[in-house]
C-alpha cells in the first residue's frame, strides 16, 4: 500500500463520509425532534433525484432542477407528516411510533414502486455537474465530489447555527425537549414538526442529487442510504448535534473505504455491519454493566422521546 | 387442479413467514425487517448445498433452519437490549447486507442465483408436482403454525404481551425479558428459514429476488391486514392478498407493470390499514386459556364472605360503593355458610404467613442525575412483617430510591443488600425472584390483557411460561398455568375484584386498576413489596379498602414499603414513616411525631 492509495481511499472516504452526513443530520433532526421512525425518508430520497432529472428533461436549468427537484421532496416528505403521521398520532397516542413505522414502509413500497412505474426500471443519469477529475498531490476527485463535501459542510454549519442562534432554532430545541411545555409557551409542536420534516428532507434532497449525478437514479435508490442515515444516527445518538452527525458520518466512511485496504470494496458493507455490530455489542456490555439500560428499555418507546 | 393447488403450496410457504413474523412482531412488538433475508439464509444454504454437494433435503432443511436460527440470534443478543428501533436498524443491515452479499458473490450466482437443486425424492421416487409436493409443505407449514399458536397463544404469549406494552412489567414481576426476546426472535428467524428452504425446493432455484426487501415488506402487509397477535388473521390476510395478485395480473397491463402496480396497491394498503384499523381484520383475542374459567376456579377459592372482619368493620359501615366483599380463602373450603362477624381474618390458603424472614439494608444509597442528585446517603431497613410509610413533597426522591431498589435504575455510591445477597450484582428481573417487587405510581396495567391474566402474569416460576414444558410437558404446563390462574383468582377476591377477572385491563376505572395493580404485585410471593403511590387518583372509597388489604400484609408475614402523599391514608395503615425532602431521609417516627418537623410541615401544609 502506497501512501498515494491511503490518500485516494482517504478523499473518497470523507466524500461518501459527507454524503452520509447529510443523510444522518437529517434524519437525526426528523427523529430526534419527532420522534416518527421516519422510513420514507428514503422515499424523498429518490423523488428529489428523479424530480431533479426529469426539470432537467424539461430544460430546467441546473440549479432550478436541482432546487425543483429537493423542493418535491420536501413536499413529499412534509406532506406524509401532515396527513398521515400526525393523524396517526393523535388518534394512537403512546402506541403510534410502532404504527407509524408500519406505515411508512407502506409509503417506501408505494413510491418506490411507482418511481418504477413511470420511469423504469433503468438507471437515469443526472448530468450537469461537470465529472472532470482534479489532480490535486496526486488524489483524484471530481467537482462534483467537491460540491458535495463544500454542500454537506455548509449546510450541516448552517443547520446549527439556526438551532443554536435563533429564535426559531431555539423553539425547535424546545419542542425537542418538551412538547408539552412548548405548547404551553405558545409554540405549535405540529408546525415545529412540519418544519423539521422540512428542513431534513432538504438534506436528505442534496445527497440524493449527488448520488444521482455520480452514478444513477434508480428506483430503490433511497433504500442503501437510508440505512446509512440509520446508522450514523444510531452510531452518534440522536440527541446530538448536526456537527457531531457529519463528523461521525465522515468516520464512517473513512472506515468504510480504508478498509479496501484490508478487505475487497465488495465486503465494505460488511465491515459496516461490522462495525455497527460491535458497537452494540460495546453498549450491551456497558449496559449490562449499568443494568438496566441507560437508554431507558424500560420505557415505552413513545414516552422516552 | 394443479394451478389450486400450487397457488396452496405458495400460500402455506408464505403463511409460515407471516405466522412466525406475527409472533414476534404482533405479539412481542418487535419489528423486523429482515424475515425475508433470514427466509434467504436458509434457502441460500439450502440451494449452496443441495445443488453443489448434492446433500439430501432433510439435511439441508435442518442446516437452513439452525443457520437462520443461529444468525437470528446472534443479530438480536444486542439488538434487543434496547427499544425496539435498534432491531429494526439491525434487521434493516442484516436485510441490505443479505442482498449485497448474495448478489455480488460468485459462489452464490450473483443475481441469477443458484440453479440445479436436487428435487424432493421419497427414495427414488421425485416430488416435482405441486400436488406431490403439498404433503410436505403441508405437515411442515402446520407444524410451524401449531408452534406459533402455542407461542402466542399461552402464557408464554402472555409474556411477549407484556413486553409490547411496557418491558418494565414483566422485568417488575421476574421475568428476564432480554433472553424471552432473544429466544422468541431466534424461533422466528429459524422459522423464517424454513420457508426459505421449502421456498427454494419448490421453484427449483435460489435468487435474491425471492427474498428481497419487498418480500419482507409484503410479509408485514399480510400479517397487518389480516390482524396483529391473531395467528387465524394471519391465515385470513396471507390467503386474500395473495390470492389478489392473479387477479391483478389478469387485469389488462403488462405482466411487468401488473406486478408493479399489485406492490403500489400493497403498500397503499398498509399505510390505510395503519392509519384507519391498525389491528387489522382480525383483533387479537381476548383470552387465551381454554379450562379455568370463574365457574371452575370458585370450588379453589372457598366461600364468599366478610373479609378482614375486625379491621373493616368500621370502614365497611360507611364505604358502600367498593365491592363489600371479600372472601374466605381457607383451603378446606366445605366448612359452612358464612362466617359469625368477628371470625379472625382469614387469607388466601397457600399465603400462610411467610417462614422466611428476610431484610433489606440500603446503606448510604445517592443517585445524582447530571447536577441534581436525586437520592443523597439514604439509609433505610425494609423487612418482612412490617409497614413503612415514605412521605416527602414531589421531587424529593422517593421514585427514585424506589427505582434503585427495585433494579431500575443503578446508585452512583452505597450500598444495597437483601439478607446475604448484594442486590447491586442482581438484575432488576432478578430481584422480584429473590423477594422485592415494586408496583408502579402510573399502574401499568396490560390493556389488552384481563384482569385475571394480568395477575396471573406475576406468579412465579409458572411452568406454563416456560418453552421447555410448553412443549415437552404439557400437563406441567397447563397445571402450572391453572395453579397460577386460581392464585390470581384469590389475589382478585382478596381485594374484592374477582367479579371483574375476565374484563380487560384497560376497561377498568382508575380505582379498581390500582386494586389490580395491587394484587399483581402481591401476587408475585415478594416478602418484600415497594408500593408507589396506592391511592394517587383513586377515589375516597376505594382508599379505605387498599388500607384494609395493606394493613394486612404484615399477619402474611410480608413487609412493604409505601410512597404516599395522602396522609390520611397513612394513618389508617398506622405504620412508622420516613420523611425524605431533596434527596435525603430528614425524619422518622410516627405520622404525629414527623408533623412536628418543620420541613414536613412547609411541605404539606405550607406553613
Amino acid at each position: 500500500m502506497t501512501l498515494q492509495e491511503v490518500g485516494e481511499l482517504a478523499a473518497s472516504g470523507v466524500i461518501q463520509g459527507a454524503s452520509f452526513g447529510l443523510l444522518g443530520a437529517g434524519f437525526g433532526l426528523i427523529f430526534g425532534i419527532t420522534g416518527r421512525f421516519h422510513f420514507a425518508y428514503s422515499s424523498s430520497f429518490a423523488l428529489a433525484a428523479y424530480m431533479a432529472i426529469e426539470l432537467q428533461l424539461w430544460g430546467a436549468p441546473i440549479l432550478a432542477a436541482i432546487a425543483g427537484g429537493i423542493a418535491v421532496g420536501v413536499v413529499l416528505g412534509v406532506g406524509i407528516e401532515r396527513w398521515i403521521y400526525q393523524p396517526m398520532a393523535d388518534r394512537l397516542g403512546n402506541a403510534s411510533p410502532f404504527t407509524i413505522f408500519v406505515a411508512s414502509l407502506g409509503i417506501t413500497i408505494v413510491v418506490e414502486n411507482g418511481i418504477n412505474l413511470i420511469w423504469g426500471g433503468e438507471g437515469r443519469p443526472f448530468s450537469g455537474i461537470s465529472v472532470t477529475p482534479i489532480n490535486i498531490g496526486g488524489v483524484t476527485f471530481t467537482y462534483l465530489d467537491l460540491f458535495v463535501v463544500i454542500a454537506a459542510v455548509v449546510l450541516v454549519a448552517a443547520l446549527e447555527a439556526f438551532l443554536r442562534r435563533t429564535q426559531a432554532g431555539r423553539v425547535i430545541s424546545a419542542v425537542r425537549v418538551n412538547p408539552q411545555l412548548a405548547r404551553g409557551i405558545g409554540i405549535r409542536p405540529r408546525q415545529v414538526h412540519l418544519w423539521v420534516f422540512a428542513i431534513g428532507t432538504i438534506l436528505c434532497g442534496v445527497a440524493a442529487i449527488y448520488q444521482a449525478a455520480d452514478s444513477a437514479a434508480t428506483p430503490d435508490m433511497g433504500t442503501a442510504p437510508l440505512f446509512d442515515a440509520f446508522l450514523v444516527v444510531f452510531l452518534a445518538g440522536y440527541t446530538k448535534p448536526p456537527s457531531v452527525l457529519l463528523a461521525t458520518g465522515i468516520g464512517l466512511g473513512l472506515i468504510q473505504n480504508l478498509s479496501q485496504l484490508w478487505v475487497s470494496a465488495d465486503w465494505s458493507p460488511v465491515v459496516i455491519f461490522t462495525v455497527l455490530l460491535a458497537y452494540l455489542v460495546f453498549k450491551a456490555i456497558g449496559v449490562s454493566r449499568l443494568r438496566p439500560a441507560r437508554r431507558p428499555v424500560l420505557q415505552p418507546a413513545g414516552e422516552a422521546r | 387442479m394443479e394451478y389450486t393447488i400450487d397457488i396452496v403450496n405458495q400460500i402455506l410457504i408464505l403463511l409460515i413467514f407471516v405466522a412466525s413474523l406475527n409472533v414476534l412482531m404482533g405479539y412481542a412488538g418487535q419489528a423486523s425487517v429482515a424475515q425475508a433475508a433470514f427466509g434467504g439464509i436458509g434457502g441460500y444454504t439450502a440451494g449452496y448445498l443441495s445443488a453443489n454437494h448434492g446433500w439430501p433435503f432433510w439435511a439441508t432443511l435442518i442446516v437452513g433452519t439452525l443457520g437462520a436460527a443461529i444468525v437470528g440470534t446472534l443479530v438480536g443478543l444486542p439488538a434487543l437490549r434496547f427499544a425496539w428501533d435498534y432491531l429494526v436498524l439491525l434487521t434493516l443491515a442484516v436485510a441490505t447486507i443479505f442482498t449485497d452479499v448474495v448478489s455480488s458473490a460468485s459462489q452464490f450466482g450473483g443475481a441469477y442465483g443458484i440453479l440445479g437443486i436436487h428435487p424432493l425424492g421419497i427414495g427414488n421416487h421425485q416430488l416435482l408436482s405441486p400436488s406431490s409436493m403439498l404433503p410436505v409443505i403441508a405437515i411442515l407449514a402446520i407444524a410451524v403454525f401449531a408452534i406459533c399458536w402455542r407461542l402466542g397463544e399461552s402464557p408464554f404469549g402472555r409474556i411477549l404481551r407484556a413486553i409490547r406494552s411496557d418491558e418494565s412489567v414483566p422485568v417488575s414481576l421476574g421475568k428476564n425479558t432480554v433472553a424471552i426476546k432473544v429466544m422468541t426472535f431466534g424461533i422466528t428467524a429459524g422459522m423464517a428459514g424454513i420457508a426459505g428452504v421449502l421456498l427454494v425446493y419448490y421453484d427449483q432455484l435460489v435468487t435474491p429476488d425471492q427474498f428481497s426487501f419487498d418480500e419482507a415488506v409484503l410479509f408485514v402487509t399480510m400479517l397487518v391486514f389480516g390482524g396483529s397477535a391473531n395467528l387465524i388473521g394471519s391465515v385470513i390476510g396471507t390467503a386474500i392478498i395473495f390470492a389478489s395478485g392473479p387477479i391483478l395480473q389478469n387485469l389488462n397491463v403488462g405482466a411487468s407493470q401488473a406486478s408493479l402496480l399489485q406492490l403500489i396497491i400493497y403498500g397503499a394498503a398498509l399505510v390505510l390499514l395503519m392509519r384507519f384499523r391498525p389491528q387489522g381484520l382480525l383483533r387479537e383475542r381476548r383470552e387465551f386459556w381454554r379450562g379455568a374459567r370463574p365457574a371452575e376456579l370458585a370450588p379453589a377459592i372457598g366461600l364468599r364472605g366478610p373479609m378482614l372482619a375486625g379491621a373493616s368493620t368500621a370502614v365497611n359501615g360507611q364505604a358502600a360503593d367498593p365491592p363489600a366483599g371479600a372472601v374466605t380463602l381457607a383451603t378446606a373450603a366445605p366448612a359452612a355458610a358464612g362466617p359469625a362477624p368477628g371470625t379472625p381474618a382469614v387469607r388466601p390458603g397457600r399465603k400462610a404467613p411467610s417462614q422466611r424472614h428476610s431484610e433489606l439494608v440500603t446503606t448510604g444509597l445517592s443517585k445524582r442525575f447530571g447536577g441534581i442528585t436525586a437520592v443523597d446517603g439514604v439509609d433505610l431497613t425494609l423487612r418482612s412483617g412490617e409497614l413503612i410509610g415514605l412521605i416527602g413533597p414531589n421531587g424529593a426522591g422517593k421514585s427514585t430510591l424506589f427505582a434503585l431498589l427495585a433494579g431500575f435504575t443503578r446508585p452512583d455510591t452505597g450500598t444495597l443488600r437483601l439478607n446475604d445477597t448484594d442486590l447491586l450484582a442482581v438484575p432488576a428481573y432478578r430481584r422480584s425472584r429473590l423477594g422485592i417487587s415494586r408496583s408502579f405510581q402510573d399502574i401499568r396495567l396490560i390493556p389488552d390483557l384481563t384482569v385475571l391474566d394480568n395477575v396471573s402474569i406475576a406468579a412465579p416460576a409458572n411452568p406454563g411460561e416456560h418453552l421447555r414444558s410448553l412443549f415437552g410437558a404439557p400437563r406441567t404446563a397447563r397445571r402450572g398455568e391453572t395453579a397460577a390462574r386460581t392464585e390470581a383468582m384469590e389475589w382478585l377476591t382478596f381485594v374484592g375484584l374477582d367479579k371483574q377477572a375476565h374484563r380487560l385491563a384497560g376497561e377498568l376505572g382508575h380505582g379498581e386498576q390500582k386494586l389490580v395493580a395491587l394484587s399483581r404485585v402481591l401476587a408475585t410471593g415478594s416478602d418484600l413489596l415497594l408500593l408507589d403511590e396506592p391511592t394517587s387518583g383513586v377515589e375516597h372509597a376505594w382508599i379505605e379498602r387498599l388500607a384494609q388489604v395493606i394493613v394486612e400484609l404484615p399477619s402474611l408475614g410480608r413487609g412493604a414499603c409505601v410512597v404516599e402523599h395522602n396522609l390520611s391514608f397513612l394513618r389508617l395503615l398506622d405504620c412508622p414513616c420516613v420523611f425524605m425532602e431533596a434527596g435525603r431521609i430528614a425524619g422518622r417516627g410516627s405520622l404525629d411525631e414527623l408533623m412536628q418537623v418543620e420541613d414536613m410541615q412547609k411541605a404539606y401544609f405550607g406553613l
